[in-house]
């Protein structure tokens, strides 16, 4: 303690003294008959109700999940230890909620949003975010119709995304789920760079630590951390906080939302919540349902994804929103024109798509992903089975450019994958066929992309343009990733103002024809 | 079924029936000598073990209580046991009494202090509490001693607890300051 003057203290000391009230209050209080395995059967409590906040004698909060004849069922947001039969619970009168700001931003915290990173408390002015809220209203919203570019060229060009969307991203283990988020996150940083960032937040719920330091480690490496949060329950977490870890990550994710800025929200993943939120549910006795799920986990994550939304782009009708929290509402920031764009991920059994969980989220979601072990170790990378993932409000979503560039490349790709079985004949093909072989295989060429290595939309314009008109028949396909990285290179130096009218989604012949050139120009190099 | 629902129907039962044959007070009387003989650990460890069998608890329940309760209790008790349901018996008694404070209107409240209170400040609490219009018309106090409280008092009444308690607000200050 230096230089703390002792008068500064007693001013402190006195300031808080003097909002403190020694009146005593009726209170509402109950005692604990049964703890254990992270959840309390409270006596008493007669009066309070779902969802609500009660705090035990030692300080640790629980949340009311069930409301019974003559207990409630109480889940433990903290240690058990010192928690007996007999201990009161007293009701606070208040929904459980985490306190954001500003100065969340770059770190990492808990369920409740505790900084877990040793870099002290979150500092600045906070509001509380109830966990649980309910998604806003028809009139509140406004269909998707801005990108979120995830800098990976073959979602961009064939499963857009737009802001505020929400696009699961599913898979077996190993098969780059993960990393599809991660590059997606790393990609906003050109926008932190303009000064228009996207606010991330990456959850992890029942992720192993270890996964979680990595992650934290990676994104600050690529300057990620800048516009990150990263909220985690890791598998040694109690099973609560594991599923209401998404939760915390949505009243953050909707903290920007609600303040008119864009924002991304990572779950990762929905089948190890859902797993949590299982045992939650068979340890307060509620009936077990399909695979032992209890019944309310659909409603689980289609009211956590529901939040997931594009705010109308009007001030006024914004701050009309429903359920805003009051500490929000109260402090003006309330504007129009935020988005909430959620990325669930589910992880499959054996490929196993038609399991409980995994159709739930698929049809909840605006689309999906589909990532595949064997196209992943086939060397096609990101492993995207192009063929079934879809986005189903996408579309609306992309740049001109992209979209007049792109709008081949999917139908290209599935015939080619239909005449894919006939290449093994060999040479007795025809020419047309023969053609759609080779654009397809160097598309796929194209559509490879290293991890941690987004690109730029107008990078991606560029490139695309190449594969779906055929100029790269002269190039060998294990050249492409080669020719590709000259020719980019090249570009940026010799014709930035076509990349920036790509960017601006303008498409004009003169830029494509200096495109055109370049491309064959150094395709002549390739020739074998 | 949960021990509190199976408690609070054999207690409803008997209530109901004591009150149609006007024995009330004879069976809380009874419920009431049971529960203090339910004061003994043995007794109740007794009643709960589930290797005895009921003729057997049947028998020495006879031997124990022998004819000390009136018939209307003796019938239920021996009922309770032939059901399986003895290791509940403390519950129901528990359950009975609340029940028949509900019925003549009592409100059951206990007042804990830190040093033990004199009559004159125990009828003012009294008075106090009846003008409150929190309680029924009728009040059952017991009183507490607890040292832990440093000084003031608590009063719970089911499940509503009124802290004036200076431990509690030393907490409560405390909470304050390391917000």
């Amino acid at each position: 303690m230096v230089g703390v003057n002792p008068e500064e203290i007693s001013a402190i000391i006195k300031e808080q003294l003097s909002g403190f009230k020694t009146e005593a209050e009726l209170e509402e209080v109950g005692s604990v008959l049964q703890v254990g395995d992270g959840i309390a059967r409270v006596y008493g409590l007669s009066k309070a109700r779902a969802g609500e906040l009660v705090q035990f004698e030692n300080g640790v909060n629980a949340i009311v999940l069930n409301l019974e004849e003559d207990n409630v069922g109480v889940v433990l947001m903290g240690p058990s230890d010192d928690i007996k039969e007999g201990s009161t619970v007293r009701r606070t009168g208040q929904i459980a909620s985490i306190q954001v700001g500003e100065e969340i931003v770059g770190r990492v915290v808990n369920t409740l949003g505790q900084a877990i990173d040793g870099k002290g408390a979150i500092g600045g002015e906070l509001f509380d975010m109830p966990l649980e809220r309910k998604a806003p209203g028809v009139i509140y919203r406004q269909p998707v119709n801005e990108p979120l570019q995830t800098g990976i060229k073959a979602i961009d060009a064939m499963i857009p995304i737009g802001r505020g969307q929400r696009e699961l991203i599913i898979g077996d283990r190993q098969t780059g789920k993960t990393a599809i988020a991660i590059d997606t996150i790393i990609n906003q940083k050109e926008f932190y760079e303009k000064g228009e960032p996207v606010y991330c937040i990456y959850v992890a719920s029942g992720q192993k630590a270890s996964t979680v330091a990595q992650v934290a480690k990676v994104l600050e490496d690529n300057g990620a951390m800048d516009y990150t949060v990263i909220v985690s329950a890791s598998a040694s977490d109690p099973a609560p906080l594991q599923f209401y870890a998404p939760f915390a990550g949505a009243a953050i994710g909707e903290y920007f939302r609600d303040t008119g800025r864009p924002a991304l929200i990572v779950y990762d993943d929905l089948s190890k919540q859902a797993v949590a939120y299982r045992e939650v549910s068979l340890l307060l006795k509620r009936p077990p349902g399909r695979e032992a799920y209890p019944g309310d986990v659909f409603y689980l994550h289609s009211r956590l994804l529901e939040r997931a939304a594009k705010v109308i782009n009007n001030d006024e009708i914004a701050q009309n929103m429903n359920d805003l929290p009051e500490s929000l509402k109260a402090s003006g920031k309330v504007r129009g024109g935020g988005s909430l764009t959620a990325l669930p991920i589910i992880e499959t059994q054996a490929a196993d798509v038609s399991a409980y969980i995994p159709t739930n989220v698929i049809s909840i979601t605006d689309g999906q992903i589909f990532l595949e072990s064997n196209l992943f170790n086939a060397g096609i990378r990101p492993a995207i089975n192009v063929g079934i993932s879809v986005s189903r409000v996408g579309g609306s979503a992309q740049i001109k450019s992209m979209k007049k560039v792109s709008g081949t490349l999917k139908l290209d790709q599935a015939q080619y994958r239909e005449l894919e079985a006939f290449a093994k004949f060999g040479s007795d093909l025809d020419a047309a066929t023969l053609s759609v072989l080779e654009k397809g295989k160097r598309n796929v060429e194209i559509l490879k992309q290293p991890q941690y290595s987004p690109l730029t939309v107008e990078n991606q314009v560029a490139i695309i343009y190449l594969g779906t008109n055929g100029l790269l028949r002269d190039v060998p396909v294990d050249k492409v990733k080669e020719f590709e990285e000259e020719f980019l290179s090249a570009l940026a130096q010799k014709h930035p103002d076509a990349l920036s009218s790509f960017k601006a989604g303008k498409l004009d012949k003169e830029h494509l024809e200096s495109v055109k050139t370049l491309a064959e120009n150094i395709a002549k190099g390739y020739k074998a | 079924m949960s021990v509190g629902r199976i408690a609070t129907r054999y207690a409803k039962s008997l209530l109901d029936l004591s009150i149609e044959q006007n024995q009330l007070e004879g069976a809380l009387q009874d419920i009431q000598s049971l529960k203090s003989a339910m004061g003994s650990k043995e007794l109740v460890q007794f009643f709960k073990s589930p290797i005895i069998k009921s003729e057997k608890k049947l028998s020495v329940y006879k031997a124990i209580f022998g004819d000390k309760f009136q018939s209307l209790a003796d019938r239920f008790f021996q009922l309770v046991i032939k059901k399986g349901r003895e290791d509940v018996l403390p519950e129901i008694c528990d359950e009975f009494l609340y029940q028949y404070k509900e019925y003549k209107g009592i409100s059951a409240v206990t007042i804990v202090s830190a040093t033990a209170m004199d009559d004159a400040a125990k009828e003012q609490v009294k008075q106090k509490l009846l003008a409150s219009n929190e309680t029924h018309a009728n009040v059952d106090l017991n009183f507490e001693v607890d040292e832990k409280l440093i000084g003031g008092f608590k009063i719970k009444l089911g499940d509503r607890l009124y802290d004036a308690s200076v431990a509690h607000k030393l907490e409560l200050l405390r909470k304050e300051f390391s917000n």
